[in-house]
C-alpha cells in the first residue's frame, strides 16, 4: 500500500516538474503563444471549452463513434479469427488477403470511404472499425492455434462434439490472446478516430485538434491532444485493464505452441 | 456482490450513469424554465420566432448547431435571432448550461 503510493506520489511529482519546466521555458524561447503557448494558457482553454460547452460535445461524440467503431472491429476481428484458427482451407483462402489488407494504412482508406459514404459517421465508424480489426483478428488466430491439442483430445474422448470442443475449450483457451488483441486494437482503434475525425468529421476531438491548428489556437489543439490522452488511460485503467485481469485468471491456460504435442 | 477487478468498472458506471441521470434531469428542468416565455407565446404553434442569449459570443460551434434549429437572420453580440425556429428543437438547444435565455421575437429587424 505504502510502495503503491509512493509511486503515485513520484509520478505526481515527476509530471508537476515537467509541467513547471514547460511554463518555465515560454519567456526564455520567447514564441507566439500560438507558436507555443504555455501550460496555464492551455488550461484556460480547456476551461473556455468546457464552459462554452464545445468539449463535452465532441468528446461524447467521439467516445460513440469510438465504442461503435470498435465494437464492429472486435466482432468481425473475433469471428474471422476463430474461422481461420480452426480451418485450414478459410486461413488458405482469407491468409493472403488478410496479409494484403494490414498493409494498407488506414490513412490510405479514408480518401476511399470519403468517396463512397461522404464525410461523417459512416467513414469514421468504417475507420475505427478498420484499425481494431486487425490486432483482434491476428491474436484471435494465435489463441486459437495455440490451444493445448491435449484438452481438445481430452475434450473429444469425453464425447464432445465440434461445437462443444469450440465453445467449451478452444475459445475460453484462446480468451487471454483475444482480450489481449481487443487491448491492442482498442488502442489503435483511437489513434484511427483521431485520423477519421481530422479529416471527415465536423464534430470529436480529432476535428477539435485539426480546427485549433488551422485557426492558429495552438493552445485548444493541445487541449485535445491532452484529453485524448487522458481519456484512453481511463479507459484503459478503469475498463480494459479489468477485463483483461478477469480473464487471464480465469482462463491461463494457453501453453506454448512448442508445448503442443 | 462482484468483488475482484470487476468492482472499479462497474462502481465507475454507476457513478457516471447517476451523473447522466442527474445532468439530464436538471438541464430538462433548465431547458423548461428558459423556454417558459416562448411557450406562453406561442403554446400551439410548432415553430415560433426566438432570440436565444448566450452567455458568451457565439463561436462556429454554436452558430452551426442554431441553424439546425431554424433560419438565423441576425446576430447581435451574445444574441441569435431565429426565425421559424422548431420549438421542440429550441427546447433541445436550450438544455446547454451556455445559453442563459430564451426569448420569443416579433420578427422585426
Amino acid at each position: 500500500m505504502k510502495a503503491s503510493r509512493g509511486r503515485i506520489l513520484k509520478g505526481i511529482a515527476g509530471i508537476a516538474a515537467l509541467l513547471l519546466a514547460w511554463q518555465v521555458s515560454v519567456p526564455l524561447v520567447g514564441l507566439e503563444p500560438y507558436l507555443y503557448p504555455s501550460p496555464l494558457r492551455v488550461w484556460a482553454a480547456f476551461v473556455d471549452l468546457m464552459q462554452k460547452g464545445i468539449l463535452p460535445v465532441y468528446l461524447v461524440d467521439s467516445l460513440g463513434r469510438y465504442a461503435a467503431g470498435t465494437a464492429c472491429g472486435v466482432v468481425l476481428g473475433v469471428g474471422l479469427g476463430i474461422l481461420i484458427g480452426i480451418d485450414a482451407t478459410a486461413s488458405r483462402i482469407l491468409g493472403p488477403f488478410i496479409s494484403f489488407m494490414f498493409a494498407i494504412v488506414e490513412v490510405a482508406w479514408i480518401p476511399i470511404f470519403v468517396i463512397w459514404w461522404g464525410y461523417g459517421l459512416k467513414t469514421i465508424l468504417m475507420v475505427i472499425a478498420y484499425v481494431s480489426f486487425f490486432p483482434v483478428l491476428y491474436n484471435t488466430i494465435v489463441g486459437m492455434r495455440t490451444v493445448p491439442a491435449v484438452m481438445v483430445n481430452a475434450a473429444r474422448s469425453l464425447g464432445a462434439g465440434r461445437l462443444e470442443v469450440l465453445t467449451e475449450v478452444m475459445i475460453p483457451a484462446a480468451l487471454p490472446n483475444i482480450i489481449t488483441g481487443f487491448r491492442v486494437g482498442s488502442g489503435f482503434a483511437f489513434r484511427g478516430m483521431i485520423f477519421a475525425e481530422i479529416i471527415a468529421a465536423k464534430t470529436g476531438v480529432g476535428y477539435l485538434i485539426f480546427e485549433g491548428a488551422t485557426n492558429q489556437q495552438t493552445d485548444r489543439t493541445m487541449v485535445g491532444m491532452f484529453v485524448i490522452g487522458l481519456t484512453w488511460l481511463f479507459i484503459d485503467h478503469v475498463y480494459v485493464k479489468p477485463v483483461e485481469q478477469v480473464t487471464i485468471e480465469r482462463w491461463r491456460t494457453v501453453t506454448r505452441a512448442d508445448e503442443r504435442e | 456482490m462482484i468483488v475482484g477487478p470487476l468492482r472499479l468498472p462497474l462502481l465507475v458506471s454507476i457513478a457516471i450513469a447517476i451523473f447522466a441521470a442527474g445532468w439530464t434531469a436538471w438541464t430538462s428542468a433548465e431547458a423548461a424554465r428558459k423556454m417558459a416565455a416562448v411557450d406562453r407565446t406561442a403554446a400551439a404553434a410548432p415553430m415560433a420566432d426566438v432570440v436565444l442569449t448566450l452567455k458568451f459570443a457565439p463561436e462556429a460551434f454554436h452558430m452551426t448547431r442554431a441553424q439546425e434549429l431554424g433560419q438565423v437572420v441576425k446576430t447581435d453580440g451574445r444574441r441569435l435571432y431565429l426565425r421559424s425556429a422548431d420549438r421542440s428543437l429550441v427546447r433541445e438547444y436550450a438544455r446547454a448550461p451556455w445559453v442563459e435565455r430564451v426569448d420569443p421575437w416579433d420578427g422585426r429587424q
